[in-house]
């Protein structure tokens, strides 16, 4: 150990004696405890972000899967006295479940002209007037 | 006992000789009782697990790697360190304390990394095995920041060479 590395210590020691002592022990702990609590908050508030949002995209994304909005008149213009009322009854059951209350007659079929499988030529606007329709199509 | 007052011992007993080393590592009062604090903070939110093992060891690492990475955004920043008190009087090379001066002055200029070995060295009087396992570096490191730290410190006081050798 050579003067220099001695005269350095001594320095050292002399400098480090300048410090003023004092207690930390308080601001510490509060510290700590202040960046527990935010670290719980934060935690906590994500954790309620899932817990609340999941069941919210859940829905929403089950509610998007089906082929279309459940509208309640599917087949607007099948909305006519006919004497079948049950099979062109328009959603007839809202089904709580998720997905659509797929009506029983054909759903793949476009709903604009949702005419099930009713025999009777109900006429619609394609229909010429003067089709003899045996069923009064108003 | 509980722990927490486990702690409030181990911190009474240690923060004095903490505090020293902090001043010597950033070279302001006010800077040193924040670097302890906050790793007391540190060791406080662990002492369930760091008192098991070594406390000491624990808030020391703690304390050094903090200020080298308080170092290295101020650096970034370029935002200037604070320095120790201004010398009062010009350093004389006739005087001891003058060439106390001029060493303080030297120190401050070392960039934080080869001061936090030379304090970790020469004031904690750690061995070089020691100073790499506190400042998470190789024993390689440790010793060229030293080397090339007293030669800075030697390079800055070519005046007070003589003197050096004449105080022997």
């Amino acid at each position: 150990m050579n003067r220099f590395d001695d005269f350095l210590r001594s320095t050292l020691s002399e400098i480090a004696e300048e410090a003023v002592p004092v207690n930390l022990t308080q601001r510490a702990v509060g510290a700590a405890r202040r960046k527990r609590v935010t670290t719980l908050t934060v935690a906590g508030v994500a954790v309620a972000a899932i817990l609340i949002g999941t069941p919210i995209a859940v829905a929403a994304a089950g509610g998007g899967s089906t082929p279309g909005t459940p509208a309640p008149s599917p087949s607007p213009s099948v909305a006519v006295p006919s004497p079948s009322p049950s099979v062109s009854a328009p959603v007839p059951s809202p089904s709580p479940t998720k997905g659509a209350p797929t009506p029983s007659p054909s759903p793949s079929k476009p709903k604009t002209s949702g005419l099930p499988d009713n025999p009777t030529p109900t006429p619609t606007s394609a229909y010429p007037s003067n089709y003899p329709s045996p069923s009064p199509s108003r | 006992m509980d722990e927490h007052d486990r702690f409030a011992e181990f911190a009474r007993v240690r923060t004095p000789a903490l505090i020293r080393a902090a001043y010597l590592l950033t070279g302001d009062q006010h800077a040193a009782e924040d670097l302890v604090q906050s790793a007391l903070t540190k060791t406080y939110a662990r002492w369930g697990r760091v008192r098991h093992e070594d406390p000491e060891a624990y808030v020391r690492t703690a304390m050094y790697r903090e200020q080298v990475s308080w170092w290295r955004r101020r650096s970034r920043q370029r935002q200037l360190a604070p320095t120790w008190a201004t010398p009062e009087r010009q350093a004389d090379p006739a005087d001891h304390t003058g060439l106390r001066l001029a060493m303080q002055e030297a120190l401050l200029q070392l960039p934080q990394p080869q001061r936090a070995v030379i304090v970790l060295r020469y004031y904690e009087d750690l061995s070089e095995t020691q100073v790499a396992e506190i400042l998470g570096c190789s024993v390689g490191t440790v010793r060229s920041r030293a080397n090339r730290a007293v030669h800075r410190l030697r390079a800055s006081l070519p005046a007070f060479e003589p003197l050096l050798e004449v105080r022997a």
